[in-house]
Parts: structure tokens; sequence; C-alpha cells
């Protein structure tokens, strides 16, 4: 154990140094995926460093969710190869944790039942995964809804309730799918408050689905634009907004406006070439 | 397509929305359901009384205006029904046909709920077994009762047998339709988890599969009701059974309605015991969404 936990902080140390890529590090190498005969993701090239927070916004249907789900280790990748720190995802890891737009939680579960679920399948004694799943739902700001069916909860309650799931198996990777996309514009607001709150004290590499640019700039180090028909990298733009953020200090900011633009820019211009459809592209 | 783009910004906010805590917004949500479910349950109970209220007035009035081997009053069965109990040993008739019931009953839950789940789960089971599994749901059971004798003979275990036949395959068919229904989502989110087979069944699909048993096993009632009558009459006369069938055959009337009404308010009872069942064994559905309809 002694060893392990020394091997870690190794490792933190060489990530650091710039030397190792970290366990965090996510690389998508050439990737294809067709579902049936139509090619969905063509060639797709994507570097996410450690602890880097990297979101992707893109045009419904250009494969988001499908590459999401491909980092996930739940779907298969038909073409390429994706690692996260030294592992080739096959399956899912178990340094990955998964935030899914449809809170994913069971309703036959508890609040803490739900939570304490991967710790407990992972083999982590249940007096332990309850006291890490107690502490993942205070993070997350659902103290005192332990015993509450996911019926009782609200659409925002939900999310944090899949958020602190994902967030108790102390994950190095997170990925999350359109979280915030169920919940009304407020709650939604106050989410990404507090997930920008959360990840300045808890940093881990954060991989973000979504369809608002704004949110986008918000939370990212790096927003990435993918493009449709196929789906593919079109740009990544760094975000230089000075970390701590919160929702009004980046909207303050000089450089949210011309990021914003250059965003809708580059996902206007892809739209009109979208219909040039890539059937060719399977030999 | 173009326009899908980032339309989420621009969305109202809820009017509730005004981020009250998540703590009190859970009590609050619980608070407000109960008071109306409360309010809901005793209306309905107020209906369901006035109703039953209707329908004996009728039946006593009807009964009093026709012939008495067609049709009796109310009172009359009640007063029949009372004779064949005191006198006619109707009570340990009762006593034989609900341990025939019990038995056919439990034996086909049992059987049913297993292979509705192994034929759910997995594709093969599925592919090697379902066409029998409709093949017989789709056959009316009384129509294997002959066979049925032939083979295990008149005996109690051969009503069982029947009953057991006739209460299986709903209960198989339902929790197989159950099992497959189960959220390919909530599937997808046990994976990420790295739940292994064991987990997955434990944690997801039984408890995904409760309510469909439940459900089954509701049907399972009505169907081993008719099976055990079914068994009692054309098998040996035993039972129930053999107190309608004697009633009906000497033209007493009233005691058959009698007897009608006894096996009512069985199904009725036992209907009845599985909902509390219900209610205990899936708590998370009674705080499903309100009532149903209006
Ligand atoms: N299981 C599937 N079978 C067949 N086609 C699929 C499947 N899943 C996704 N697709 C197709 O793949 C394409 C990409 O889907 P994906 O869900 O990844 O898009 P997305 O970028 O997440 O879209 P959105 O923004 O609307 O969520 C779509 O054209 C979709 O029709
Ligand atoms: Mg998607």
């Amino acid at each position: 154990m002694a060893e392990q936990g020394d091997l870690r902080a190794a490792e933190r140390a060489g990530a650091s140094a710039g030397d190792d890529p970290g366990s965090g590090a996510i690389h998508c190498r050439d990737i294809y995926k067709w579902f049936g005969s139509s090619l969905i993701i063509n060639n797709l090239q994507l570097d996410i460093a450690h602890k880097e927070f990297v979101c992707i916004v893109g045009p419904s249907g250009c494969g988001k969710t499908t590459l999401l789900r491909m980092i996930a280790g739940l779907a298969e990748i038909d073409s390429g190869e994706i690692t996260i720190g030294k592992q080739v995802v096959t399956k899912p890891l178990p340094t990955v944790g998964v935030v899914f737009q449809h809170f994913g939680l069971f309703p036959w579960k508890t609040v803490i039942k739900n939570v304490m679920l991967p710790l407990v399948a992972s083999g982590v004694p249940k007096a332990e995964a309850r006291a890490r799943a107690e502490a993942a739902i205070e993070l997350v700001g659902l103290k005192g809804c332990n015993d509450l069916y996911p019926a009782q909860l609200s659409g925002g309650m939900k999310q944090r309730a899949g958020l602190a799931r994902a967030l108790a198996i102390q994950p190095e990777v997170i990925l999350l799918d359109e979280p915030f996309a169920a919940v009304d514009a407020q709650t939604r607001e106050v989410l990404q408050e507090e997930l920008l709150n959360l990840w300045g004290r808890h940093k881990q590499t954060a991989v973000f689905v979504t369809h608002s640019i704004d949110e986008a700039i918000t939370l990212a180090d790096r927003v990435v634009v993918m493009g449709v028909n196929p789906g593919r990298v079109v740009k990544e733009i760094t975000i230089p907004i000075p970390r701590p953020r919160t929702v009004a200090s980046v909207r303050r900011h000089e450089q949210y406006a011309p990021l914003r633009e250059e965003i809708w820019d580059l996902l206007r211009v892809r739209d009109s070439r979208a219909d040039t459809k890539g059937t060719n592209a399977n030999e | 397509m173009s326009s899908d783009v980032n339309t989420n910004e621009s969305l109202p906010a809820r009017a509730d929305a005004v981020a009250p805590t998540p703590e009190t917004l859970g009590r609050q949500v619980l608070q407000r359901r109960q008071k109306r479910l409360r309010k809901e349950r005793w209306t309905f109970v107020g209906i369901r009384l006035l109703s039953l209220l209707v329908v004996m007035i009728g039946w006593q009035i009807y009964g009093s205006h026709t012939i008495a081997i067609l049709f009796a009053p109310l009172t009359t069965v009640i007063h029949q029904g009372y004779i064949l109990f005191a006198h006619y040993q109707l009570g340990s008739e009762l006593l034989y046909s609900i341990e025939t019931f019990a038995y056919g009953y439990v034996f086909g839950l049992l059987i049913g709920i297993f292979i509705g789940m192994l034929t759910g789960a997995y594709r093969a089971a599925e592919a090697a077994i379902s066409m029998y599994i409709f093949a017989l749901y789709a056959t009316p059971m009384v129509a294997i009762v002959p066979i049925i004798s032939l083979w295990v003979g008149y005996s109690f275990t051969a009503q069982v047998v029947i009953v057991t036949l006739f209460v299986v395959w709903p209960v198989t068919v339902t929790v197989f339709h159950g099992i497959q229904e189960i959220d390919s989502d909530l599937m997808e989110v046990s994976r990420s988890l790295r739940l292994n087979r064991r987990q997955t069944w434990l944690h997801v699909l039984l408890p995904g599969a409760v309510p469909f048993i439940i459900t089954g096993a509701t049907q399972g009632v009505a169907m081993g009701m008719v099976g055990v009558i079914i068994a009692e009459v054309q098998t040996e006369l035993t039972g129930i059974g053999k107190a309608l069938q004697t009633e009906a055959s000497t033209y007493h009337t009233a005691g058959a309605l009698a007897v009608i009404l006894l096996i009512m308010a069985l199904g009725l009872t036992l209907r009845a015991l599985l909902s509390v069942v219900k209610r205990w064994v899936v708590p998370w559905q009674r705080l499903d969404r309100g009532s149903r309809r209006a």
C-alpha cells in the first residue's frame, strides 16, 4: 500500500517536472467510428493534458457523445487508439468517472446508495465507502439528501448526485456529457459556479461536452470545436482567462466577447459546409 | 441543423427555480406530495364505497323481481352462503382450494420469475426457449388440462400442476419483457461503474425487475383462480369447484352466486395483499410522480 502511495506521489512529481505525461492525460490517435455504413468520426486527433479542463462544442450529431463514450470505454473504437495515462482504453477504466446527461441514477437506490455503488463494487469496505460517499455528497452541496430517492430530487439535485458518484471514486479523469443541459438556466449557472469552485480545489482531467459556448468559455482551459459530417476536430482554442474564475468574472473578461465570437464563427462556417456528406470516406 | 447550436442560453428560467437550498427543496417536495396523496386517497375510498352501494342496491332490486332459478337478491345470496358454510362444509372446501391455489401459484411464480429473468437477460436463453414460452402463453391452458389428467391423473398433484401451468406463462412473459425494458441507459451506467455480472444482477437487473415481478404476480392471481376452478371441475370434483358445480347443477342459483362471490372476494383479497407487498418492496415507486390521471 505504502509503495503504491509513493508511486502516486512520484508520478505527480514527475508530471509537474514535465517528463511523465501524467496518469490523467488522454490521447486520441487516428480515431474512426462508423455506425452501420455511415462514418461518424473521421480521423480524429485529440490530446488532453493531465489535469486539463477541456470543453467540446460542436453541432448536434457531430459525434461528441460518441467520442466521450469511446474515451469512457463504453463504445467500441473502430480504428485508432485512445490512451488514458499509460492504459489503452478497451473497457471502462477504474480511474475514469462519467457524468451522464440523463443523470444515470438508479431509481431504486437512495442518493447515498447510488454514490456508494461504484465504491462497493470495486471492493472498498462498506464503512469506508459510506464515508467517502458522504464526503462526495457534501462536496457537491447535497448534504442532508442522503436518504432521498432520485424521484424526490429536482433536476439540478439529480445532476449533483451524478457528479458526486463520479467524484466518489476519486478519478483521474472525469467525463461529462452535457451534464447541465437538462436543468434550467439559473440552476445551470449555479452548477457552473460550483463546478469551477470544486475543480479549483480538486483538479483532475475533465472533458466536458456542451452546446453552450458561454459554458465552454467559462469552464475550460481549452475549447475543442468539432465539425460534422463526418465528426472531426476543427479547431482548438485556448482560453487565457486566469483562474480562479467565477461565472461573472469570466463574462467581464476582455477576452470573453472575442472568444465567443470566434467560436460562433467556427460553428457557422462549418455548418455551411455540412452538406458535403462524408459518404465517400469508406474506401 | 445550423440553428440548433447554442440555443440553451436563451431558455427562460422556471419560476420555481429561485434557488432554495437542495435540502429544503427536497423536504418541501416530499411534504407537498404526502399531503396531496392523503387527500386523494380519501376521495377515492369515498367513490369506491359509493359505487359498491349502488351496485348492491341495484342487485337487490333486480334480484327481487326475477325468477329464483335465474337470479336471486343479494340478501338471499348472503343467507345461502351462510347456510353453505354452516351446514355444507363450504369452509373446508374453501381451505382445500386455497391450498391447491397456494402450491400452484408459488410454483408458477417461482418458475415464471426464473425463466423470465433468464430469457430476458441472456440472448442465448431467449433464442433457445422464448418461442416455446410465447407459444404456450398464447395457448389457452384449458386445452391442456385433459392431457395433464392423462399424465398425472386426477389427484391433488394434478390440480396443482394445472394451476402452476395457468400461473407460469403470464408471469414469465411479464418478467421477460420487464428485464428487457430495463433502461439501456442504466445498463450502460452499470458498465461504466464497472459492475461485474453478479453486481449487475444484484444492483440493477433484480431491483429493476421487481415492479414487473409484482405485475406478473398480480396477473398470476387471476390466472391461478381460473386454474383452480377449472382443475377442480375437470379433474376430481373438489373444493370450491365442487361447491359451485353442485349448487349450479341443482338449480340452487343463490348458492352458486354465493360461491362465485366467495371466489371474487378471494381474488380481491389476494390482489390487495399484493399491492401491500408492492408498497413494501418497491418503496421508490411510491414516491414517483403523483397520480396517474385526472
Ligand atoms: N447507437 C447508434 N447507432 C447508430 N447511429 C448512432 C448511434 N449513436 C449515435 N449515432 C449517430 O452518430 C452520430 C453522432 O451521434 P452523437 O450522439 O455522438 O452526437 P452528438 O454530437 O453527441 O449530438 P448531440 O449534440 O445532439 O448530443 C449521429 O449522427 C447519430 O445519429
Ligand atoms: Mg450528445
